[in-house]
This record gives structure tokens, C-alpha cells and sequence, in this order.
């Protein structure tokens, strides 16, 4: 990280996918499918579309200043006192984010496989894990990504093969038995993470290699449909095996796993798709954890980035083992307050620095003219 | 308490050594925001240990939003 590091924009556009993809599509289909029963597929398109405008609005940044990063830009738009008071937030956010992906790991392990190992231990774990990930680099994270990313997808692929067997076409329907109340509720869930979470994308898009900043609209649209689509057949998978018990199972995926049973040859597989899954939670939280660091010292204006990476985390991890350390409490938190936090402190700063660019490069026009 | 207190320490000191050769390389502003982070470690640090979760902590600010929140999922459904 002490070494200016870019990458391509297909390796960023991998990166967006792992993260948006990460950790949502093992604990997205639960909520979703408990708020808005078999209306769950739409309510995550509903999100989606959300999460496509904030895209545009964040390449449209991009595109006016390849160079600079959210926070860059947000010092050219309001001046640099404005653009620092704003980061309190984001990064306060961020740093709670973090330790709420790992607090995620810690609650799927406690609930799954590993009933009787301390929580703080397998935070304490997946944060050493994170920060030397994060403290390796970019390059590394994304050389790392593509052969993660395949045994991901392909772990998600064979679980909802192996259990087709067991689909049942009827719990599909009715859609909107309660009307679209319940819909928007499932909507607005899935649209705080992991839709609205794509801003802090903001902070890294100028370490795409200069002579590809023209490809990364196209590649981070395509990865963001690939992420839509993935999580679609997620909770189509987890609704058409579960029915109306999807809402009340977390991890869909992992129980759908416990479920696959071929001739006494196949069975009680959960656990290696479950380590596969946690992939996508480390992966998250790394490029999360990496975001951060690079973030606070632009911010503060410091140098060496490696030197921040392990105090950033070790914060990261005492933050996951004193706040939300309840399942109700963390689940609340993420269903109900998470989404107007992340508008407040991600959505809010970016619209905010997109509209002031917007308005300027009007006025500059004008002036031209 | 005592496994918790080794817990941190133990966390502290692998991070302090793996940082320390750098950590002397470092300009003074660096080393201001490095001691700040513990600092803000060694607070969590306590709540930890101490189970204080009472204590102001990130969720404190958070939980400012919980009523907005909670009317704005209520007036959806």
C-alpha cells in the first residue's frame, strides 16, 4: 500500500461484485423473504434500481474527475473545511461497518458451526485475516479476488443445482398477498446493504489504471447486474426449497446446504459451503477494512498507509465486541437503522458533492460561452 | 475478566510489534494519529474487559436514529 498501486478495471469491477455480493447473499434472502413472503424478488429489484442510480451518480463523479476520490472531490466542490466535517460521518460509519460485517461472521459461526468457540475469537481471527489482507494492498486483493470470486459463485451454483430436487414452483406465489407495504419494507432493507453501501466505491475508483477509466461504467454496470442476478436466484432458491420458512431461517443458503441429500452419497455438505460462503464475509470486509485505511489517511494527510492498517482494525474489532453484540440488537440494527444511517452518512455526502460539481460545471459552461 | 484482558493484551502487543520498525520511521503527525488510534483502543479496550457496555460507544450515536428509523419502516409497511 506504500507504493502507488493501480489496477484494471476489470479487477475493480471483481472487486465491486465480491463486495456488493459478499456477504448480502447469505443473509439478504432471510429478511427479505420474512418481510415481503414470496414478494422478496421484488423488492430486491426495487432496491437494485436504486442502487443503479447510485451508481450513476458515483461514475458520474468519476467520470468529471477520474483522478480524484470522494473525498478529493468533495474538497474541490465545498472547500476543505466543509469536505473534512463531512468525513467525521462517513468514516465513523465505515469504521462501524466494518466491524459489523465481522460481528455478521461472528453470529453465523455461533449459529452454525462453531456453537461453542467464544465469538471474540473468531472476530479476533477474522480480523487478523482482514488487516493483513488489507495491509497487502490493492494488487494483491484483486489478484486474490478473481479465484475467490469463481469458488464462490460456484459453490452458490452448486447448492441451488443440487437441491433442485426439492423446488416446489407453488411457493412462489402469492406475491403481494398484504399489497406493496410489505414489499418497500423488504425494499428498503435490502436497498441499506448492501445497495447503498456502494459509495465508498467513491474512494478507490481513481486506482483503475488511467488508460482504462473509460471501461469502468461498463464493467461496474455488469458487475452490478451480475450481483442482481445472483442475489435474484438466491432468494428464487431459497423461497422455491423453503417456501414460507425462508423468512424464518437465516442463512438460506447454508440451510438449503443442509438440506442436499443424493443416494446416501452425497450429504451433510453444509459445513464446505459454509466455509466457501464466509469467503465472500472476509473478502467484504478486507476491501472494506483496505477503503478505510487508504480513506482516514488522505484525510488526515499521513503517508504511510501499512503503518494504519492493524490500528485500524484492531478499532475495527474491539467496535465488533462491545456494540450490537445481541442477535436481536445487531438484527435490528441492520433491518432498521442501517439503511437511513448509510443515506445520512454515505448517500447524502455523495449526492450533496454530485449536485455542487453538476452546478458548477454548468456555471463554467455558461462562463465559457 | 482474565482471559478477556489477555485477549487485548495479547491483540496490543502482535500489532504494536509488527508496527514498532515503522512506527520509528514515521513523521510526528503520523505517530499523533498512531496514538490516537490506540487511544481509542484502549478505551474500547476497557469497555470490553470491563463489560461497560453502557458506556458511550459508536452504538450510542446510532441508536440517536432508532425512533426516525423505526417510523420510517413503520410508514412503509
Amino acid at each position: 500500500m506504500n507504493r502507488p498501486a493501480s489496477i484494471s478495471s476489470i479487477q475493480m469491477a471483481t472487486l465491486f461484485l465480491f463486495f456488493m455480493t459478499g456477504s448480502s447473499i447469505v443473509l439478504i434472502p432471510s429478511p427479505l423473504t420474512h418481510a415481503a413472503g414470496a414478494g422478496a424478488w421484488l423488492s430486491l429489484i426495487i432496491a437494485w434500481s436504486m442502487g443503479a442510480l447510485l451508481l450513476a451518480c458515483l461514475l458520474y463523479l468519476y467520470r468529471k474527475n477520474p483522478d480524484l476520490s470522494l473525498l478529493s472531490s468533495c474538497r474541490l466542490a465545498l472547500g476543505t473545511i466543509p469536505a473534512n466535517l463531512l468525513m467525521i460521518p462517513i468514516v465513523l460509519v465505515m469504521f462501524w461497518n466494518v466491524a459489523g460485517i465481522v460481528s455478521e461472521i461472528g453470529l453465523f459461526f455461533k449459529s452454525t458451526m462453531l456453537k461453542e468457540t467464544p465469538t471474540s475469537v473468531v472476530h479476533a481471527l477474522m480480523f487478523i485475516m482482514i488487516s493483513l489482507t488489507a495491509r497487502a494492498g490493492i494488487v494483491v486483493i484483486a489478484r486474490m479476488s478473481a479465484l475467490l470470486l469463481t469458488l464462490m459463485v460456484a459453490f452458490i451454483f452448486i447448492v441451488l443445482i443440487m437441491v433442485s430436487n426439492l423446488y416446489q414452483p407453488d411457493f412462489l406465489l402469492p406475491v403481494l398477498p398484504n399489497g406493496i407495504g410489505p414489499v418497500l419494507q423488504a425494499a428498503y432493507i435490502a436497498y441499506g446493504f448492501p445497495y447503498s453501501e456502494l459509495i465508498v466505491f467513491a474512494f478507490i475508483l481513481p486506482l483503475v489504471r488511467r488508460e482504462e477509466s473509460r471501461k469502468v461504467s461498463k464493467h461496474l454496470y455488469i458487475a452490478l447486474s451480475v450481483n442482481g442476478l445472483l442475489l435474484l436466484i438466491s432468494i428464487l432458491g431459497s423461497l422455491l426449497v423453503l417456501g414460507p420458512l425462508s423468512g424464518d431461517l437465516k442463512y438460506s443458503l447454508f440451510q438449503l446446504a443442509r438440506l442436499i441429500f443424493i443416494r446416501e452419497i452425497i450429504e451433510r455438505i453444509e459445513s464446505v459451503i459454509g466455509f466457501s460462503l464466509i469467503v465472500g464475509f472476509y473478502f467484504k470486509a478486507s476491501i472494506l477494512l483496505f477503503i478505510l485505511v487508504r480513506t482516514v489517511v488522505e484525510w488526515l494527510d499521513l503517508r504511510d498507509e501499512r503503518l494504519f492498517a492493524l490500528p485500524i482494525a484492531f478499532v475495527c474489532l474491539l467496535l465488533s465486541v462491545t456494540t450490537y453484540t445481541k442477535e436481536s440488537s445487531l438484527n435490528e440494527m441492520v433491518n432498521v437503522v442501517w439503511p437511513l444511517l448509510d443515506n445520512l452518512c454515505y448517500v447524502l455526502p455523495m449526492l450533496l458533492v454530485a449536485a455542487v460539481t453538476f452546478l458548477r460545471s454548468i456555471l463554467t459552461r455558461r462562463t465559457r460561452d | 475478566m482474565l482471559d478477556k484482558i489477555a485477549y487485548v493484551a495479547v491483540l496490543a502487543f502482535v500489532m504494536v510489534t509488527a508496527d514498532l520498525k515503522q512506527y520509528r520511521l514515521a513523521r510526528f503527525r503520523e505517530k499523533v494519529a498512531y496514538g490516537s488510534l490506540l487511544a481509542v483502543a484502549l478505551y474500547l479496550g476497557i469497555v470490553f474487559v470491563a463489560r461497560r457496555q453502557e458506556w458511550p460507544n459508536l452504538s450510542t450515536l446510532f441508536d440517536l436514529l432508532k425512533g426516525p428509523a423505526g417510523k420510517l419502516v413503520k410508514s412503509l409497511s
